[in-house]
């Protein structure tokens, strides 16, 4: 393995394994089997403790955080659903890396994915050689977790065809993988440990369509964007500016412009002003990470294109961009925004964003 | 001498446990209660009256513009309750000792016991961050509502309250004033014999330990009172009102889980609890099934040894029911994870867990208890005005235009909004912008008439205060624009000077969220009209009323920037709706910019209806913008299956100027004229609901102008002949004006 600085995105327990070790050294609490620390260690890592200098790296309830890991020590799988850009599989990574020291047993769900990515496939010049034999087995995710006892992270399930969902059915409940061309020897036992993290985006094809059986098997948690302003302004803020300095911009985006973005962004996203005004909401999902983008592409735009730092002109390309995606009704929406709620606030960079309006496409 | 300080959190079970504990250890002559110390006269009506809790004493402050009420609940829970009827029991001095009721420093905030926590939110947010909890509720769960000794529990207090406010840290805004009068009054207490409890909220305690050793010794005086309308009462309370997830700022949540954790051992009373949240699912026809039961406890089993708890707290039953019975995603966070009431959109399952853990408990106060003041203040009004209902039903007549029987009309209408029985309104005008004049009611007395005013007085002390909070009360549960609407016209019965800011705010809430133009047209019609009429009940303007009309325009202008799809009838309506706003509202220049430019926009948009964009064309016309030539290119231009629709949209705003411009009529008619007959009768149906915009009487002058253009005038006779019943029907109306209009006086000249 590289060391985590040639990687261009070292997985959690790589990038965190300083602080994984201090939590190994004093972890006194009982571990549920299989596990390779307690849980409140987890939580440490998860949420982050000040007096052992492990940052916080998932914002959200803490309770939910507990209900996680316990239904990952029962014997019932954990779904994870929620907006995209809530973190979800940030969550899960971080979990799974808390849990069973890895966080790269991963199946990405999608049309195209098939039972062998997830449980087993083989290597068919050893199986034509040898037939089906332990050696010409080329274990997937679910497999290896199973062999290991750790945590398989299955993303976006919902994107899957049914039946390629309903194909864990029998691992979660019986805990056991059946092989059948290996006969009487082609029953993998799940070790202690074993358990699945699935991740489901509301806006995709929902969990609606999940059959009952397998829904009966896991445990619901939904993740909410970051409730507190402050937080998540905390949060843009050195986000973009980690991105930008990444991408070689000096300049971070004003403070202010970005109270602007995370302002706006929060309103849309719950149709709501702060001083409680209900209004219209747009289609696309405004999450944290895309506040993110947005105040990065403002930031990369203004230093490449224009050799300054980041104004509410730049701004409001990128936010239009993020803004209104495939329904042109959204492009309304965030012209009422401006028309009834930014042009009544004054401030430098409310009044320089309801300058920047004219930048708005206009309506097809 | 020793003095005890105890610092708690109303209503916490822990708190209490403490407070019977130190108690029984100190065995004090004197205890003394954070409370009200104009009650101590009567605190014997706490003390001594077996009342069933939950109960609460209900202060108010009348006079003026400054009328005010505010309540000091109590349930079993409360530690000051313990300390109450301990000191009773015990032949000690109780005495409540904070400042009295009617003080300025309690008026800043709405319940006397609100909550400190929120004011040190930065050290709260330290400790949850500490304790990996969400939000204080849990904190202290964590910290407090478990079992342990009362002597572990109580320094676990003491280090708790200290963090929230270290020493020598002053009270945020009044309460400097409340804590100086209560020192002074434990400094009093120090001098009797035996030794002192002082029972207080935690967050007062540091201030107190230090202030008490160097007040004065006497009993303070209270500070003058600035009106003589003044009382407390014991009022009968409910778990609802207690539980924070209804709104009360100070309460703890959940007040019947707590209610349990005290009546049982706290590992029976959660089981209870949770077994009642199982069965109140099932009898809503939720699904649990026994391995969903077994889930729950497995659930349950892992948190609380993840958080180190001996026995479930109250987070720990409902993260363990959220986790094993939510099987999809949540559109809000459980209402859990926050203060407030929960938010809309939250899970069925979870509202009715939360409900469940409320409980359902309502107080009784004992029979003894002297009434509170809306009983007699009712009997009083009823009196003086000759309103007493009889056995016997008795009829009233009012003149609404005589000013005593609008006085008289007023009373009733507030006993009718707070549903008392026994005062029923046989006439009177339906729509208080109305012209009717008289109204008539019906009034008799009966058996419920008694306890419906003792429950009404939760409302307020006064009629006038109860009726307004009632309606305020029900708008908040209203979650639509009509409703809320419809409330305002029945509130404007008992006077708009009474319907305060509070309830014309909660219009404009809903106002924002309205997306349906029908809606805001039927709103803006009478707003509109009560902004400009008179009548006996709507004597004049009403700024506030200025206010939700302002809020309608911003609303009006996204509306109409964002209507598409086909024509609709409340297209309209919402246009007359728009026009007559900027004719008569109050409109700022801003907003009538954005208004005209929006306008301006969909007249040539093509996604906008295409009523709307003949009405925008109109309203244009309305305020001011000569319309007329861009209107007859229009009807050439507009496609002739929708030129129907277009008119219609067009002559609803302005059928009295531009509905007679010739060029309009011309432009029409060359149109029509050169139609087939198919085409014709597809386009008849909206051309004639467009000229249906236009009385009888003008739509003839038209017909008869169009009849004379093309040389053919001698047939414009037979146009007028109508309907004989219509005619009898259209004389009969003019018999009835003109029977009004000489009640009136109005028939000027041959007077």
């Amino acid at each position: 393995m590289s060391e985590p600085d040639e990687l261009q995105r070292p997985p959690a327990e790589l990038r965190f394994a300083d602080e994984l070790a201090r939590l190994d050294a004093d972890d006194p609490h009982p571990k549920p089997k299989g596990w390779v620390r307690s849980p409140r260690a987890v939580r440490a890592f998860v949420l982050g403790d000040r007096t052992r200098e492990i940052t916080p790296k998932f914002v959200g309830h803490a309770s939910l955080v507990d209900r996680a890991m316990v239904a990952l020590a029962t014997h019932r799988g954990l779904m994870l659903v929620g907006e995209p850009g809530t973190a979800k599989s940030w969550l899960s990574e971080l979990l799974s890396a808390g849990i069973s020291g890895t966080s790269t047993l991963v199946v990405q769900g999608g049309a195209a994915t098939t039972e062998d990515q997830i449980k087993y496939g083989w290597n068919y010049a050893l199986l034509m050689s040898e037939g089906p034999t332990p050696t010409s087995l080329v274990p997937a995710p679910l497999y290896t977790a199973m062999e290991q006892g750790r945590i398989v992270r299955f993303e976006e399930i919902t994107r899957c065809p049914l039946e390629v969902q309903d194909s864990v059915l029998s691992m979660l409940s019986d805990r056991v993988m059946a092989v059948p061309e290996l006969g009487d020897d082609g029953l993998v036992y799940a070790r202690p440990g074993f358990n699945l993290i699935a991740t489901a985006n509301t806006r995709d094809r929902g969990v609606n369509e999940m059959s009952a059986a397998l829904k009966r098997r896991l445990n619901f948690e939904t993740v909410f964007p970051i409730a507190d302003r402050e937080v998540e302004l905390a949060l843009v803020r050195r986000s973009s500016s980690e991105a930008l300095t990444e991408a070689g911009v000096p300049e971070p985006v004003p403070d202010d412009l970005l109270e602007v973005l995370v302002t706006t962004f929060r309103e849309l996203r719950a149709g709501q002003t702060e001083d409680g005004h209900v209004m219209n909401r747009p289609t696309t999902v405004l999450s944290t990470a895309e506040a993110v983008s947005v105040a990065t592409a403002a930031g990369i735009q203004g230093w490449f294109l224009h050799g300054r730092t980041a104004t509410a002109r730049d701004l409001m390309g990128s936010m239009t961009g993020a803004v209104v995606k495939d329904d042109l009704d959204d492009l309304k929406v965030l012209r009422g925004y401006l028309e009834q709620q930014v042009s009544h606030r004054s401030g430098g960079a409310w009044s320089e964003l309801w300058e920047a309006r004219t930048e708005l496409p206009l309506d097809p | 001498m020793t003095v005890h300080v105890l610092g708690v959190r109303h209503h916490s079970p822990a708190c209490a446990r403490v407070a019977a504990w130190l108690l029984d250890e100190v065995q004090p002559s004197t205890v003394l209660i954070e409370g009200p110390s104009d009650f101590n006269e009567r605190i014997d009506e706490l003390c001594r009256l077996d009342h069933e809790l939950p109960v609460a004493l209900f202060h108010f402050r009348g006079g003026g513009g400054s009328r005010r009420a505010s309540y000091t609940p109590f349930c079993d829970t409360s530690p000051e309750w313990v300390a109450l009827r301990w000191a009773a029991k015990a032949g000690a001095c109780v005495r409540f000792m904070d400042l009295p009721s009617h003080s300025d420093a309690f008026f800043v905030s709405e319940n006397r016991t609100a909550d400190r926590v929120d004011r040190y939110a930065e050290a709260m947010r330290a400790l949850c961050e500490r304790l990996s909890v969400d939000g204080s509720d849990a904190a202290w769960d964590h910290l407090f509502e478990q079992p342990d000794t009362p002597a572990n529990v109580r320094e676990r207090l003491d280090r708790y309250f200290h963090e929230i406010r270290p020493p020598g840290h002053p009270a945020p805004g009044r309460d400097t004033e409340r804590e100086a009068f209560m020192a002074q009054c434990i400094a009093w207490a120090s001098e009797r014999p035996g030794d002192v409890v002082a029972v207080c909220g935690g967050f007062h305690k540091s201030a107190l330990e230090e202030g008490w050793p160097t007040a004065p010794t006497t009993w303070p005086e209270p500070p003058p009172r600035s009106t003589d309308n003044v009382g407390t009462y014991v009022v009968p309370w409910s778990f609802e009102r207690l539980d924070s997830f209804t709104g009360y700022a100070a309460g703890m949540p959940s007040p019947g889980w707590y209610q349990a954790l005290w009546e049982q051992e706290p590992a029976a009373g959660a089981e209870a609890m949770l077994a009642a949240c199982i069965e109140a699912l099932r009898a809503r026809k939720q699904p649990v099934s026994p391995a969903d039961h077994i889930a729950v406890h497995v659930q349950l089993r892992g948190l609380m040894a993840l958080r180190g708890h001996t026995s479930p707290t109250r987070i720990d039953v409902l993260d363990a029911l959220c986790s094993a019975l939510v099987k999809g995603a949540l559109d809000v966070p459980p209402p859990w994870t926050r203060r407030g009431p929960p938010l809309a959109g939250t899970d069925p399952h979870l509202a009715v867990i939360v409900q469940t853990l409320r409980g359902r408990r309502v107080g009784r106060i004992h029979p003894g208890t002297p009434r509170p003041p809306l009983v007699q203040d009712v009997h009083t009004q009823l009196e003086a005005h000759d309103l007493v209902p009889t056995a016997a039903p008795r009829t009233v007549q009012l003149d609404l235009d005589d000013a005593a029987d609008l006085q008289r009309s007023r009373i009733l209408h507030r006993l009718r909004v707070l549903s008392i029985p026994g005062f029923r309104r046989a006439e009177g005008p339906e729509d208080p912008t109305s012209t009717t004049r008289s109204e008539q009611w019906a009034l008799r007395t009966g058996p419920r008439l008694e306890p419906a005013l003792l429950e009404a007085s939760q409302w307020g002390p006064i009629l006038e205060d109860a009726a307004r909070a009632r309606i305020a009360e029900a708008m908040e549960e209203a979650d639509r624009l009509d409703e809320r609407v419809s409330l305002l016209v029945d509130g404007l019965f008992i006077g708009i000077d009474e319907l305060a800011e509070e309830i014309l705010g909660i219009v404009q809430q809903a106002v924002a969220s309205e997306r349906d133009p029908g809606t805001v047209a039927r709103a803006v019609r009478l707003l509109l009209a009560v902004w400009r009429h008179r009548s006996a009940f709507v004597p004049a303007a009403h700024p506030v009323v200025g206010d939700v009309l302002q809020a309608l325009m911003s609303r009006t202008i996204q509306i109409a920037s964002e209507l598409r799809g086909g024509a609709h009838r409340d297209h309209l309506g919402f246009g007359i709706a728009a026009r007559d706003l900027l004719r008569h509202g109050p409109v700022d220049g801003h907003d009538r910019g954005l208004a005209l430019a929006t306008l301006r926009r969909r007249v040539s948009d093509p996604v906008a209806p295409i009523d709307l964009r003949g009405a925008a064309l109109g309203i244009l016309h309305d305020a001011g913008d000569d319309q007329s030539e861009r209107a007859s290119l229009a009807v050439r231009g507009v496609a002739l299956e929708h030129l129907g629709d277009w008119l219609a949209g067009l002559f609803a705003v302005t059928r009295e100027t531009l509905g007679r411009s010739t060029g309009l009529l011309d432009a029409v008619h060359e149109r029509i004229a050169d139609l087939g007959v198919e085409p014709f009768l597809e386009a008849l149906p909206a051309l004639r609901l467009a000229f249906a915009w236009f009385p009888p009487a003008e739509r003839e002058a038209l017909g008869a102008a169009l009849l004379q253009r093309l040389g053919r005038g001698d047939e414009a006779l037979q146009l007028a002949a109508t309907d004989v019943a219509e005619e009898a029907a259209g004389l009969a109306l003019e018999q009835r004006v003109e029977a009004l209009l000489a009640q009136h006086r109005l028939l000027g000249g041959e007077a």
